[in-house]
């Protein structure tokens, strides 16, 4: 795979059909890839293509278009992030490339709490888990614990804006419920909530790294960076923090497709995920679609239904 | 450092006998920039307003905040006031501690510390409030009418007289529309064309009036006073300055086709004009059915036998492209296919038509030159069904609607029937009698009571040949028994529809149609002429089924609105519209997706060597209405609303969040 | 501030007992609910002096943010309301209006804030009689939900 992978994306340079492939390479350690940027066949040959390739790479997308062409390495979830990108006119269809890499589930890096770090030579997949190839022997990790927990309730095909499918998509059945982790939430009451996320909240130091790594979030001027204190405050009070959450769960209301890079880039261990995915519930359930399916699809909340919508005072 | 005149007015005892003014004026004196701060009794009345604008000059006020009635009452007063005094008149903010506060509570305490609320929300976003000019939009005096029906030419003519030039679009080879084709018209019983073709011929020697026939719009760009319109005049093959109308041609044409004046009935050549009294008289070639077209130039014979030499194989699409101040659109609407009601037989049986082939049948310029016949073997008919509703009021068939004209007409063929054949019989299956319009209940009256007319209240279930008769089963559902009715004709009430092209025409003015296609109006009751897009109106069947008086009513009223847009100057356009923040713009194009105007557009930045750069969103101020909604979708800010920016209410939350 | 808030809130310390009452705000489009809400005022209705007004043009105008900044800064309740579908004065607006706040509240719920203290209304030029209704049956409503305690803790 990986090599039809580097061959593809060869090919693509070569005949300079596109400027520069995103995927990902070897990091400085064997537990995690980082982003790779391809722009000569010879730096194809770097492409890696394993359990620890986790990064949503359509993040790169807006501003990679600009220098021409490029082609990027997305796996089917991180797909639906290219689709919601050309949706919002932010790239165009023709600018793309995805190259739609078969994904049996990426690393939870909690998998290797007890390995130690220094002795892990490689990472790979191999029946139904992962293997974990270190100075001492081979460690293999069931599926359970192996992936991440978007992978164990992962049910997508290939997005709407394939264009090369590189090997076959692995045969396999969620094994949880998507909102097995909601409803676990969802116990709470609305006080409790209310407790809950100001405690998590207060957490925040406002790095920002949520914002930086979620591909949805392209804005050249994000609305907490506006000058004077037109909308939330920069300090980390815990009410300034929830304004600035809450606002942009808001803001990625029917657009957010749950890659979980926000949760996975916040130091202080914030569920970030848990808002997104219970507001993209609501979306569902009150609207009728989600995110990331359709290029052609209206924005969620740039288009309304006359009739279907819940209505305040329903006839 | 802004400074903030405050004005608590009395309004007699209004306001004074549940808000304790004095002291609320006293206290609105200590609010951050407040320079002064006084009470009146009537701010309002011209000692009132003398005190404001003294007040701005003595003490160097630069916003003004009035607390007293709903500024849906007195804004612009108090607007007016303030520029009198040399202020921007959006420097103004009002505080309504009338309607929202005195009127409604009883407590003085409560009512004064809402009143010092109120006003120190008014404060604080005066304090934010910017310097308005409204732009002066230049006006082309000058409207395109698209649809040359009934209701266009009463558009057009109306227009014209008002002393404005008017272009007339019209897709066919001739003016006259659907009413050209009608042979009398309820409840007068009028002859049709008596009344309609003088109109076109007025409107074709108007010296205002430019017809384009055989035309149609092909873009539109630009907004209200200043629209640019593309048309396409399709290639007529003759030359309209040369041709005198002689006919010649036609008569001569090897070629015949169905008529589609005659809706099929009838025959036309490929050359032809499509009725006698077409407007303008001057023959078309349906290229597509024409022998010369076909055979590679083989035929000609129209071209040879002209005496004028008007004919021009050679002739091409044409384009003409125009500025426009204002659009009008009657494009009308189609009759509805009745095949779907395969019970009925139509289009199995040549008996069964619809009441517009009816109509043509006995209309003296029609196939039969006004004989009464049936299709078939063109035998006068003794027994007529009619039979109502046919893709109206029938969501499974066709449309939920009714399509408000067809009783009418049944009522009116009915009474024509008899007058034809006098030994005839009508009858006519209804769902209700839907009479409402000067002298039309009468009408349907005289058609059952003077001319015996039978009428049952039920449906049809089936139509079928038996020999030469068509037996029509139904129901009497006042008898409560079924019917079976031996008829020699079965005529179709078939329903009223959208054009099939509305939606696009919609498209290119920024029309919104509802869910059949009809243009959708601005207002259901309070604005039935215009449209969302400043400067687009509507007239006749183009927004719902309409019947001749009414089309031509909303014509005038169409044309009325056109003259008074000209009757201006210019255009002012409106001080509080959105403005984008190009910097911060990313052009995700949600505003413009929301914006019920069609307001917002992308452009591309460029750099000083004229290189793109990159898109993003601008508001076209001819267009925008302000009403913000684009502003509470953008996640970035980069959109805002002038007069209703996002720090403008934020300050407001944040006085009262902060209020003591 | 909430701190101050709930403190001074708590009746058994005030010397005369002196009930707490909520503090609302309410965005208004400026069509319809703003002038059901001066209708009522010209008929003389009565209703619970808590809420105070924001007037915007329309419904549309209103950004879901205003409602987060309101819980922010520890408001008790916030309404929004504007012209019934059909009557929008621009036609549109307050169809995406339903959809940012019907959403707004449904996801408020999950994220602590009671519905109770969120309400979202068609109110039309001729309501009146229904502005009064619905601001001293909200006014109650969140009353009946006690203080807010804040976002913050």
């Amino acid at each position: 795979m990986e090599n039809e992978l580097r061959q593809k994306a060869k090919e693509l340079l070569e005949s300079g059909q596109v400027k520069q492939v995103i995927g990902y390479e070897d990091g400085s350690t064997a537990f995690k890839s980082t982003p790779c940027f391809a722009s000569s066949p010879e730096d194809a040959d770097r492409l890696v293509w394993n359990p620890t390739c986790v990064n949503n790479l359509a993040v790169y997308l807006p501003s990679a278009v600009k220098q021409g062409k490029v082609a990027v390495a997305v796996k089917p979830c991180d797909g639906r992030s290219v689709v919601e990108l050309i949706k919002e006119h932010q790239i165009n269809r023709d600018d793309v490339v995805t190259m739609v890499v078969p994904c049996p589930g990426v690393l939870n890096p909690d998998a290797l709490a007890d390995i130690d770090p220094k002795t892990i030579k490689n990472i790979e997949w191999k029946g139904d888990g992962i293997s974990v190839t270190t100075d001492s022997g081979e460690i293999s990790i069931p599926r359970e614990k192996a992936f991440l927990d978007k992978c164990l309730s992962c049910t997508l095909t290939d997005p709407a804006v394939t264009n090369i499918k590189l090997g076959d998509s692995p045969e396999r059945s969620p094994l949880k419920d998507k909102d097995a982790a909601i409803a676990e939430y969802e116990k709470m009451s609305v006080d409790e909530r209310r407790v809950f996320w100001a405690k998590e909240f207060t957490k925040c130091i406002r790095c920002y790294a949520c914002r930086q790594a979620c591909p949805a979030c392209y804005c050249k001027e994000c609305f907490v960076d506006k000058n004077g204190q037109v909308w939330a405050l920069k300090s980390t009070d815990p009410e300034a923090n929830w304004f600035f959450h809450m606002t942009r769960a808001m803001h990625l209301a029917g657009r957010c497709i749950g890659c979980g890079e926000c949760e996975r880039s916040c130091p202080m261990g914030i569920p970030l995920t848990l808002i997104g995915r219970t507001l993209e519930k609501d979306v569902e359930e009150m609207f009728g679609s989600g995110a990331g399916q359709d290029p052609d699809a209206l924005p969620i909340l740039g288009s309304f239904d006359l009739t279907k919508d819940p209505d305040p005072c329903p006839e | 450092m802004a400074r903030v005149g405050v004005f608590v007015c009395w309004c007699g005892s209004n306001i004074a006998k549940t808000v304790d003014v004095v002291k609320v004026a006293e206290a609105a004196g200590k609010l951050p920039s407040v320079a002064y701060s006084t009470d009146y009794k009537y701010m309002c009345s011209e000692p009132g307003q003398n005190l404001i604008k003294q007040a701005i000059e003595e003490h160097k006020l630069d916003r003004i905040v009035v607390a007293s009635c709903s500024p849906r009452l007195h804004e612009p007063t108090f607007r007016r006031c303030i520029s009198e005094a040399g202020l921007n008149p959006f420097m103004l903010e009002m505080a309504n501690i009338r309607e929202h506060c005195s009127w409604v509570h009883d407590d003085k305490e409560v009512a004064s510390e809402k009143a010092l609320d109120l006003i120190a929300m008014s404060v604080a976003k005066a304090v934010k409030n910017e310097a308005l000019f409204s732009q002066e939009i230049p006006l082309t005096k000058k409207a395109l009418v698209i649809g040359g029906g009934v209701a266009g030419i009463q558009v057009a003519l109306d227009i014209a007289d008002a002393g404005y030039k008017v272009t007339l679009v019209e897709k066919t080879p001739s003016i006259g529309g659907r009413m050209a084709q009608y042979d009398k018209t309820f409840p007068t019983l009028d002859c049709a064309a008596c009344i309609l073709t003088p109109k076109m011929v007025d409107a074709a020697s108007h010296p205002n009036i430019e017809i384009m026939t055989y035309a149609e719009v092909e873009k539109v760009s630009g907004f209200v006073g200043n629209f640019e319109v593309t048309i396409r005049k399709k290639a007529r093959s003759v030359d309209m300055k040369k041709c005198t109308g002689c006919g010649v041609c036609y008569e001569k044409c090897p070629k015949k086709l169905p008529s589609e004046f005659d809706c099929g009935l009838g025959q036309r050549k490929a050359i032809y004009v499509p009725f006698p009294q077409a407007v303008p008289n001057v023959p078309v070639i349906d290229r597509e059915n024409c022998r010369y077209f076909a055979d590679g130039g083989k035929c000609g014979v129209c071209a040879k036998i002209c005496p004028s030499q008007a004919v021009d194989y050679t002739l091409e699409d044409e384009m003409i492209t125009d500025k426009y101040g204002a659009i009008v659109a009657a494009t009308g609407f189609q009759p509805w296919d009745p095949t779907p009601y395969t019970n009925l037989g139509y289009g199995r049986y040549p008996d069964v038509i619809t009441s517009l082939q009816f109509e043509r049948l006995f209309n003296a310029s029609g196939p039969t030159e006004g004989k009464l016949v049936r299709p078939s073997d063109h035998k006068p008919p003794k027994n007529v069904v009619f039979i109502s509703c046919i893709g109206s009021r029938d969501d499974e068939h066709g449309y939920p609607y009714c399509s408000k004209v067809c009783c009418m007409y049944n009522a009116k063929h009915a009474l024509l029937l008899k007058e034809k054949v006098h030994d005839a019989q009508a009858y006519v299956f209804y769902m209700d009698i839907r009479a409402n319009g000067k002298g039309y209940e009468e009408f349907v009256r005289r058609t059952i009571e003077k001319y015996g007319a039978i009428y049952l209240r039920g449906r049809v279930s089936r139509v079928f040949q038996d020999g030469e008769k068509l037996i029509v089963r139904g129901v009497d559902t006042l008898a409560g028994k079924p019917v079976e009715i031996e008829a020699d004709m079965v005529v179709l009430a078939a329903a009223m529809e959208a054009q099939p092209d509305a939606k696009d025409l919609a498209r290119m003015l920024g029309i919104s149609t509802d869910e059949y296609n009809w243009f959708s109006e601005a207002h259901p009751k309070l604005k039935p002429v215009e449209v969302l897009t400043a400067g687009i109106y509507l007239a006749g069947a183009c927004q719902y089924p309409k019947d001749i008086p009414d089309a031509v009513a909303q014509a005038s009223g169409a044309a009325a609105k056109v003259v008074g847009l000209f009757a201006k100057e210019s255009l002012q356009s409106e001080p509080t519209v959105a403005e984008v923040n190009e910097d911060t713009c990313v052009d995700c194009q949600l505003c413009k997706e929301v914006c019920p105007y069609t307001a917002i557009d992308t452009k591309t930045l460029t750099d000083r060597a004229g290189n793109p750069i990159r898109t993003v969103s601008c508001v076209n101020e001819g267009l925008c209405h302000g009403c913000g909604t684009c502003v509470a979708a953008c996640r970035s800010s980069s959109i805002q609303l002038r007069g209703f920016k996002d720090n403008q209410i934020l300050s407001e939350i944040d006085a009262l969040a902060f209020a003591e | 501030m909430s701190e101050e808030q709930v403190i001074t809130k708590e009746p058994e310390t005030a010397g005369a007992p002196k009930e707490w009452e909520p503090k609302i705000i309410g965005f208004l489009c400026n069509w319809c609910t703003y002038a059901g809400a001066d209708l009522a005022g010209s008929s003389r209705l009565k209703y619970p002096a808590n809420m105070r007004v924001v007037r915007v043009p329309c419904s549309g105008r209103v950004d879901p943010q205003f409602v987060l900044k309101a819980f922010e800064r520890g408001f008790d309740g916030v309404l929004v309301s504007g012209c019934h579908p059909g009557d929008c004065h621009y036609a549109k607006g307050n169809y995406y209006a339903r959809r940012r706040h019907m959403l707004l509240q449904k996801f408020l719920e999950h994220m602590g804030i009671e519905p109770e203290r969120f309400h979202f209304d068609w109110i039309s030029a001729a309501e009146g009689q229904k502005f009064a209704e619905v601001v001293e049956e909200f006014t109650g409503q969140v009353k009946k939900a006690g203080p807010f305690k804040g976002v913050g803790k």
